[in-house]
């Protein structure tokens, strides 16, 4: 199990600052999830970690020790931080076998024996035993992911980087190897740091999640933290479907719209019409106008007529209020302290 | 890393300026310089004041002629084999390579046993001898040429027509455009790109070329550049001063040409791949189209490749050259004697196998190590490396000869390479390194970046990534660039003839040699023993990528 820490870390491709310079902590033996629109820098900041890019700041230590560091002039080569990593697609050697794709990494360390057994051990983890002979291109796409993850995991690493390893796969596969990957890293123990554009992902698979975006971070938390409790604009409309009451600052999400008064103190009523009804198999999606421009989702278990005149009730602890767009950008004016 | 990256790349480029640039350079300076002080004019004096003008003018206008010739050819011949169920016929792909494999100084003589007086043409059909004099003259030349290059117009035109998506003719016949109109407005604007390239192309190949105007273009009297640079830095009077005003000329013209063309590519192409739509649009051809499809590909093959081919193999096999084309007049003993241990045959033939073994392999190796220096040509040093390299790809080969006898061959230079074995060896090194380095930079682009990344991150050292993962990924580049420039040199003729040691013969030269002395049989058996095994060589390494189809990379 490996903590990572980074310490002022950014990076600047040209003009572009990619990541703009952040402390940030990535706790042994938890799963992290960076989240983020594509360009937030949630890739950049993963290829830092591994030493696929190097940092233009800031330090980067694993176990305290730093692996990378701009003062001291440290920059540990990728091969010798001694993690492993899950490609997006998923990046297995053409001209090798499964078995020969596992054992890269205990041959290139220069191990001798034991190497058939560790390379079995992590193919009967990944439920892939008997496969020892095929060549990738011979695999299904949720096969050909495993034996990237075996390969990732048979060096027995402290921590491993995942960047985007489910968005190849189709939405059936995806759903059925996030669970099994969600399992095979919680049973090894492992740290793991994994990178996705994907909310439900994210939501479902980990302990913590860091919403990124524009290079910088917006809010760390559990994933209950991040819905209910989103520290940005930006982050609520990222994550979940949102009911702006004041835009950019109070919000309730569509599952807390009661169509019935609950009679509780302070509860919030208002008046709408229905503009669209849309039946989504399990419930329908009314699609309300509440005045002052705003639009809201609300769910219900038959279907409304449009036109018709509603009133829409939600709990005062179900309406959050979120720090504005520019009260954030102050808030993490020089530096980005998230730990 | 970075130590390795900036030692290598300045060796990448020490290499390409002694082996390539300085040669090329030097031919410009000897071209101007006169007693110690530059006069820029001189060439175009030179050229004014002996009558080298109307030999400029001959290699434009067999240029021009040429570039029609094959547009007739080709034009019809993409067409077919784009929009018809004939292009499904795989086979016919590789056979219309031959004519473009085929050394253009073989294909001339094959043509000129044919057509000449008692040739194979009058005894086949003894009227033909009312008009086979016509043919030695300068239609007779564009025709041989023509035959020669255009498969390389028609690839470029077929691969062009293939990718026009058929859904775009469709989106075009459904808001009511007609065939004509379709034709005119969609698919030759978007052909015209492709087209123009490949034009340019064929010019360049055209005045480059050296054996059908040493061959049949020195017998009509036909002289252009490249068989007049020959003639001064080779026969007495030995003129350098004209032969580096002419190199000089027919080196900027191809400068400038392919200059244009890589304008051209860069700024009227479109993305033609038009993403999942890209279904072909079937024409079926039936009745007199299909059969009138057929016979246009069947008489072009007979004249590509049937009547050379077959002129080739008769001469070698004929007992007695008088006798013709009889019963009774066949025979095997040239072969024999061809391949007698001890023979000056066979030792030429020998000579050409290991010249082109240590050619080939020298490089694979050179080629390699500058593709990977190219990578994806992002920066400024890849792009200067790559243009360098790809060189002798663009400048004629002769001109590339006359650089490297200036270079090698002058009184300041230290290493007595010159008139040796080795100095032959360099030259087709030289010549040939654009092979390589295409086929290796095309083999590496393919390799995504992330699988070496991935072999970093389980813990490779670089050279071991590159040893596990890089090298045996480029193999299938490393090898089609190793049999290219192994066939591609054992036929090879100006460079052969121009630099080999007095005393040495290739099967080229042998084969220029006996037939200019009249010992045809001998020669033409040579011919057909040397492109005959090149040739399967070729057909072996256009068939290997679909061999490997199941081994994406």
């Amino acid at each position: 199990m490996t903590q990572i820490t980074l310490q002022g870390v950014s990076k600047s491709y040209g003009n572009v600052q990619a990541l703009k310079p952040v402390d940030l902590i990535i706790p042994a033996g938890k799963f992290t999830t960076l989240l983020g629109p594509s360009g937030c820098g949630k890739t950049t900041l993963l290829r830092l970690i591994a030493g696929l890019e190097t940092p233009d700041t800031g330090e980067v230590l694993a176990d305290g020790k730093p692996v990378f560091s701009q003062q001291k002039r440290i920059n540990m080569p990728s091969h010798r931080r001694e993690f492993g990593m899950v490609f997006q697609e998923f990046a297995l050697w053409p001209h090798m076998t499964v078995y020969e794709n596992v054992a890269f990494s205990l041959k290139a360390a220069g191990q001798k024996k034991q190497i058939r057994e560790s390379v079995e051990r992590a193919l009967e983890q990944v439920r892939l035993t008997g496969m020892e002979q095929r060549q990738p291109h011979q695999l299904s796409g949720g096969q050909q992911q495993r034996v990237a993850f075996a390969r990732a995991i048979v060096m027995q690493p402290g921590l491993i980087l995942f960047d985007e390893p489910l968005s190849a796969l189709d939405a059936l596969l995806r759903e059925e190897m996030r669970h099994e990957l969600m399992n095979l890293v919680r049973e090894l123990g492992i740290t793991a740091l994994y990178v996705t554009h994907d909310q439900t992902e994210a939501m479902s698979m980990s302990d913590e999640i860091i919403v990124m975006q524009g290079g910088s971070v917006l809010q760390r938390g559990t994933p209950e933290d991040i819905y209910r409790n989103p520290a940005d604009s930006f982050v609520a409309r990222f994550i979940g479907r949102s009911n702006w009451i004041e835009p950019g600052q109070s919000l309730f999400r569509p599952e807390h719209g009661c169509w019935e008064t609950t009679r509780e103190a302070g509860e919030h009523t208002y008046r709408a019409i229905i503009r669209r009804v849309s039946y989504m198999g399990d419930r329908y999606e009314i699609e309300i106008d509440a005045g002052q421009e705003r639009i809201w989702t609300a769910y219900h278990t038959q279907r409304l007529q449009p036109g018709e005149e509603v009133q829409i009730h939600v709990a005062p602890q179900h309406v959050c209020s979120v720090a504005s767009r520019e009260a954030t950008d102050t808030l993490h004016s020089s530096r980005q302290h998230i730990s | 890393m970075i130590h390795y990256r900036k030692w290598s790349t300045a060796a990448a480029f020490l290499l390409l300026t002694v082996l390539i640039v300085f040669p090329l350079l030097l031919i410009f300076y000897t071209a101007i310089e006169r007693d110690g002080h530059i006069d820029l004019a001189a060439p175009l004096e030179i050229i004014a004041g002996s009558n080298l003008a109307s030999v400029l003018f001959n290699s434009l206008w067999l240029g021009i002629l040429v570039i029609l010739v094959t547009t007739a050819l080709a034009l019809p011949l993409a067409w077919i084999m784009a929009r018809s169920p004939l292009g499904r016929q795989r086979w016919l792909d590789v056979v219309l390579l031959i004519p473009f494999m085929t050394p253009p100084y073989i294909g001339s003589m094959g043509w000129m046993l044919f057509m000449q007086k008692n040739g194979y043409m009058e005894q086949l059909l003894p009227a033909a001898a009312a008009w086979t004099p016509a043919f030695f003259s300068l239609g007779g030349m564009v025709m041989i040429m023509s035959l020669h290059l255009f498969p390389f117009l028609y690839l470029i035109l077929r691969n062009t027509l293939l990718q026009i998506s058929g859904s775009m003719e469709e989106a075009g016949a459904v808001h009511g455009g007609t065939p004509g109109y379709r034709f005119r407005r969609i698919i030759l604007p978007l052909l015209l790109s492709s087209y123009a390239m490949g034009v340019l192309l064929i010019f360049v190949k055209t005045i480059a070329e050296f054996g059908t105007p040493a061959t049949f273009g020195r017998r009509i009297g036909y002289y252009v550049m490249t068989s007049e640079i020959h003639k001064y830095i080779s026969s007495w009077p030995i003129d350098f001063g004209k032969a580096t005003a002419l190199a000089s000329l027919l080196l900027s013209a191809c400068l400038v040409m392919w200059y244009i063309q890589s304008i051209l590519s860069s700024r009227y192409s479109y993305r033609l791949t038009g993403g999942k739509g890209s279904r072909k649009k079937g024409y079926t051809l039936t009745g007199w189209k299909g059969l009138l499809s057929w016979l246009y590909i069947a008489l072009l093959l007979l004249v590509s490749i049937g009547i050379p081919y077959f002129s080739v193999i008769t001469a070698s096999l004929l007992k007695l050259r008088g006798a013709g084309i009889a019963a009774g007049n066949w025979t095997f003993k040239h072969y024999a004697e061809l391949l007698q241990p001890g023979s000056d045959s066979l030792e030429a033939l020998l000579n050409s196998f290991t010249l082109s073994l240590a050619a080939s392999t020298i490089a694979v190796i050179i080629g390699t190590f500058l593709a990977l220096k190219v990578s994806r040509g992002q920066r400024m040093s890849q792009k200067w490396i790559d243009l360098f390299s790809l060189m002798p790809n663009t400048v004629p080969g002769i001109v590339i000869v006359v650089g490297l006898i200036l270079f090698w061959n002058s009184p300041w230079m230290p290493v007595p390479l010159y008139n040796s074995y080795g100095m032959v060896v360099l030259t087709y090194v030289i010549l040939f390194l654009p092979y390589t380095v295409q086929y290796v930079k095309a083999n590496y682009g393919q390799i995504d970046s992330v699988l070496l990344q991935a072999g970093a991150m389980a813990g490779g050292r670089p050279l071991y990534v590159f040893r596990r993962i890089l090298l045996p990924l480029l193999i299938p580049g490393i090898i089609a660039g190793w049999m290219m420039t192994f066939t591609i040199s054992n036929r090879e003729l100006v460079a052969s003839l121009l630099i080999l040691p007095p005393s040495m013969q290739t099967s080229a030269t042998y084969i220029f040699a006996q037939f200019e002395q009249g010992a045809v049989s001998m020669g033409m058996a040579m011919a057909v023993v040397s492109v005959g095994i090149t040739t399967i060589l070729l057909l072996i390494l256009n068939v290997l990528p679909s061999a490997r189809g199941g081994q994406k990379v």
